[in-house]
């Protein structure tokens, strides 16, 4: 399937005369024309609507056709109009951050190249929800935990303390001991909270912690259906580590980490 | 660049030396090349926001900083396209790809 994008101007630059372009926020499952609101992207209050193919439908906004920055305002402006449809009872499947078309007829193209894929991925994500869970812990809560546990550990820090001698090597040993219990126990406390949700959800995913704090950096796809329960589990797996973990729990998002469309160049890799 | 520049190995009096070198300049090149390692910064920009550790002001500021540099990069790319052949410039016919990792 092939599709001419929209050309891409600078974003920035003397904004008199742009062009109009036409951003996709996601896909859905709709027969019936719909609009969202003058929530659009760009700050203009453009309307949000939906584009149709058969029952799918794009939603999406008029925009200046520009290239938009991943900056905090954007990606929440985008983030909102996906609220927005998941509070209308839709299941969106997402498109990437920054998906702009030059008219909505490429879009119906779009749909109609697509159809059998977005159809299968659609069937699969129905009443889907994807949830965040982030976790950081305090460092030296459970620092001082291993200190007061670990047979070892505490007594070469005995050791260290009365020696006489240099002591740069048993410094060294501390160390890495020191840093090996802190994984254990992070890999431990990872591994819990997975067993714990596991049955509140239906596929999770994990992500590259971010920054020295977190240990844990995970996606759930979880059913509509069950999403009270998944959130009473997460309550409950909190509370049973208060004051060492603290968890950030986010959501309902679209299925961003179990599904998402994109725009490839086929012959080179800039895009 | 960097990485050039030290395109002598031999003269470096030590093997290990030269690795460390070598990863060094990878590194250096990374930084200045690679949008991933912006867009992580982004991320844990976000982060340190999300959990206090950074006040709006100052989220303001380093975003502003990492999306300029990030601006360069790309429209250095493009130039870099731009200059190779016509049909691989951002006019090319795109693909749609949908991916499911939840089938994996």
């Amino acid at each position: 399937m092939e599709i001419t994008p929209a050309t891409e101007s600078s974003a920035g630059t003397a904004a008199t005369e742009v062009e109009d372009g036409i951003y996709v926020y996601s896909i859905i499952e709709c027969t019936e024309p719909r609009t969202f609101g003058k929530i659009g992207i760009g700050g203009r209050g453009d309307d949000v609507y939906t584009v149709h193919y058969k029952d799918l439908a794009a939603v999406v906004s008029r925009t200046p056709l520009v290239v938009y920055d991943p900056t905090r305002d954007n990606a929440l402006a985008h983030e909102h109009v996906n609220e927005v449809i998941i509070e209308e009872r839709f299941t969106p499947v997402p498109m990437s951050f920054g998906t702009l078309f030059k008219t909505e007829k490429d879009i119906v193209e779009f749909l109609e190249d697509t159809y059998s894929d977005l159809r299968d991925v659609l069937v699969k994500m129905k009443d889907k929800l994807e949830f965040g869970l982030r976790v950081n812990w305090a460092r030296e809560e459970v620092l001082a935990d291993i200190e007061r546990e670990d047979e070892g550990i505490r007594r070469l820090k005995e050791e260290i303390s009365k020696s006489q001698q240099s002591t740069y090597f048993a410094r060294m040993q501390l160390g890495r001991l020191v840093e090996q219990a802190l994984g254990e126990r992070s890999d431990a406390y990872v591994r819990d909270i997975y067993e714990y949700l596991r049955d509140g959800a239906i596929a999770s995913r994990s992500n590259k912690p971010i920054g020295d704090k977190m240990i844990m950096n995970a996606a759930f796809l979880v059913e509509r259906d069950k999403a009270d329960i998944f959130d009473q589990k997460v309550t409950e797996i909190a509370q049973r580590y208060e004051g060492k973990l603290s968890f950030r729990y986010t959501g309902p998002w679209p299925p961003y980490n179990f599904v998402t469309i994109r725009l490839q160049l086929e012959r080179s890799a800039v895009v | 660049m960097l990485f050039k520049l030290l395109g002598a190995p031999f003269t470096l009096p030590m093997a290990g030396m030269k690795f460390v070198f070598q990863q060094v300049a990878d590194l250096a090149d990374q930084e200045l090349n690679d949008e991933s390692v912006l867009r992580e910064q982004l991320l844990l920009l976000q982060v340190q926001l999300e959990d206090g550790d950074i006040d709006e002001d100052e989220f303001a500021e380093r975003e502003a900083e990492l999306l300029a540099r990030l601006r360069e990069i790309k429209e250095r790319k493009r130039a870099e396209a731009e200059a190779i052949p016509a049909e691989a410039n951002v006019d090319a016919p795109r693909r749609m790809i949908v991916e499911t990792p939840f089938d994996e």
